[in-house]
């Protein structure tokens, strides 16, 4: 018999196991969970909501089937923590915003579906930068979520909250979304596992859009094996996502559909993980940007360990990084404006007071209902498409975009995997970087890319800082399109070798948690 | 066609919040184009970027036309629940102020 508050520290394969053989019921684990997220919430605030009374209805009805004889699917009875762009049928969803508080969907996202398919039980919906714009979680309309490791600082953003709950001990699994590092930038700064699928590799109907060509919904987990168990349930086309597509088609995946054609690919793929023939190409431009030495010699020392474990490592070069946050800057806000277009006042969410005119209804609705940096992206995004300026601003951006994809491309041919910082530095302090906007922008130096070029990218921890509050450092790795289920099983095999390094690898917990 | 308004003047800031539907008070608009300047500032490196005939679609990953699904007709919301998050409802409809003058 566990004790309820190890069920928190136990991960997602070993739950659903432990589960499906009826050694602890669902509803004990889903307890537990809930009982961690009552003493750990008023420090951290990872969640907007826990939907309690409907996480015991999920896990009775998961314990009801197995009494039956049926297997409620691989992720039997594991809580999940839900990034609160995700719409989920019947519990409100306001992505953090204003604007849409107390909206409530009529339908889950295509993700949170699959979730219940296979087993899963809904913790509640987690918190994020307003809209997913943001790198701090701080830009949340209802406030910011904490650091588990040290309270004064930020989780990283914008899906702060998934990491959070996940490094807190609250949740073994959350599902977060990546426009510009969403996922794996606070899964760095919090500790834990994250990945950004290819783009299309995971359905995006039901996610609250941000930039819809950048857009990818990923996993959040302790470690890479829980990832990719999570990964082979959320993977694969959908009627209602055209840009879903499926990879074992060789016209979409090219010489790698034959890596998605195993059952469980994921799993599959991480379990027989080595480094071995592995070849990784570290960023020389990504080493010299990070100017924390202890960064650097975190993701160097991974690197000695991953060349005592066969790995080889050779230096490769992004010869474009200067030019990615620009890039990324006018691109996406202009898939922003576009998309946030349809807050109006009218179809959902707030609608003004003022008794004004229909577009005085919509100029007040907004301007009340988005929080500053939104209405600053939609802003810029409107600009760079408007009359005059699409061709400078926009057209120049597709084609940068262009040339970084070419980077990348070029600069993954020979190699496995790319390899550096996830971030330049570990978590910063709540308040230092919220009132200037370009250091925020910053910050997402090394992973904006990633999503310009339509590439994986998957952020394990690889160390922590010295000093009385040590803080995770994470490292990133980026891989070729459509290689997820093997980039995936190179982190599997990288965490391996780092497992007793310094506490690398995921296993130590926060301390000064309750 | 008349030429763009500077977006970083008070006419040309203006005009891109009408065009954001965003009412802005008027330290917001200087705030704005104070941002919006230091953006372009930022952006300017990217003049150093030669782009002359590199293609502006978006990446592979992206449509293509066997991503279509089957022509199939299935149900559709109902019309209850696709007003319930309306925050002004009329006769099976959503309200808004009147767009026509009396």
């Amino acid at each position: 018999m566990t004790a309820p508050g190890e069920l928190c520290w136990t991960g997602a394969a070993a739950l659903a196991d432990r589960v499906r053989r009826r050694e602890v019921s669902a509803l004990a684990v889903t307890e537990a969970h809930l009982a961690r997220a009552a003493a750990v919430e008023p420090q951290v605030k990872a969640f907007l909501r826990v939907t309690a009374d409907a996480a015991r209805a999920e896990a009775q009805a998961i314990d009801a089937r197995l009494a039956r004889g049926e297997d409620p699917g691989p992720l039997c009875g594991v809580p999940v923590a839900v990034k609160d762009n995700l719409c989920t049928r019947g519990v409100e969803t306001t992505a953090g915003s204003r604007i849409l508080q107390g909206y409530v969907p009529p339908y889950d996202a295509t993700v949170v579906e699959r979730l219940r398919q296979a087993g899963a039980v809904t913790l509640g919906k987690a918190n994020l930068d307003e809209f997913a714009m943001g790198s701090s979680t701080e830009n949340s309309a209802f406030g910011p979520t904490t650091n588990p490791w040290d309270p004064s600082r930020v989780p990283g953003g914008s899906s702060g909250g998934s990491a959070a709950a996940v490094a807190a001990g609250e949740a073994p699994l959350a599902l977060g979304s990546d426009t510009g590092g969403s996922i794996r930038q606070p899964a760095a700064l919090c500790g834990c596992v994250g990945f950004k699928p290819t783009y299309g590799a995971v359905s995006r109907f039901g996610l609250i859009a941000f930039a819809s060509s950048l857009d990818q919904v990923g996993p959040f987990a302790r470690d890479c094996a829980d990832a990719a168990l999570l990964m082979d349930v959320l993977w694969g086309p959908d009627p209602r996502d055209m840009t879903a597509r499926d990879p074992r088609d060789a016209r979409v995946a090219g010489p790698l559909a034959d890596l998605w054609a195993a059952p469980r690919p994921f799993s599959t793929a991480a379990a027989g993980a080595s480094l071995e023939g592995v070849t990784l190409g570290v960023v020389k431009e990504y080493l010299e940007l990070t100017t924390d030495a202890e960064v650097k010699g975190a993701v160097l020392a991974a690197l000695d360990r991953a060349r005592a474990a066969g790995a080889s490592v050779r230096e490769v070069s992004l010869g474009l990084t200067e030019f990615a946050i620009p890039t990324y800057q006018l691109v996406s806000t202009a898939e922003a404006s576009s998309n946030l277009a349809r807050y109006d006042g009218v179809h959902y969410g707030h609608r003004t007071k003022e008794r004004v005119d229909v577009v005085g209804l919509y100029e007040r609705s907004r301007a009340e209902g988005f929080g500053p940096e939104v209405r600053r992206r939609i802003f810029l995004g409107t600009f760079v498409l408007s009359s005059g300026f699409y061709d400078a601003y926009y057209l120049k951006g597709l084609r940068a975009r262009r040339r970084i994809r070419d980077d990348f491309l070029r600069a993954l041919d020979g190699v496995d995997a790319l390899v550096g910082p996830t971030s330049p530095f570990p978590a910063f302090e709540l308040g230092a970087r919220a009132h200037d906007p370009l250091a925020m922008y910053a910050v997402d130096v090394f992973t904006v890319s990633t999503n310009m070029a339509g590439l994986p990218g998957l952020s394990l921890p690889c160390g922590f800082t010295s000093g009385p509050r040590p803080l995770p450092i994470g490292l990133q790795l980026t891989g070729r399109p459509w290689s997820d289920p093997r980039l995936l099983a190179i982190g599997r095999a990288l965490e391996q070798a780092l497992a007793g390094a310094g506490g690398a690898g995921g296993a130590r917990r926060p301390e000064g948690l309750p | 066609m008349s030429a763009p308004l500077d977006p970083r003047t008070p006419e040309g800031v203006a005009h891109i919040a009408r065009l954001s539907r965003l009412a802005l008070a008027p330290e917001e608009l200087s705030a704005m184009a104070a941002h919006l300047g230091k953006i372009l500032d930022a952006v300017s490196v990217l003049e150093r970027l030669d782009t002359q005939g590199v293609p502006a679609g978006l990446h592979d990953e992206a449509l293509s036309e066997d991503a279509l699904r089957a022509d199939a007709v299935a149900p559709s919301l109902p019309v209850d629940e696709a007003l319930r998050n309306a925050p002004a409802r009329g006769v099976g409809g959503f309200e808004v102020p009147a767009v026509l003058a009396e």
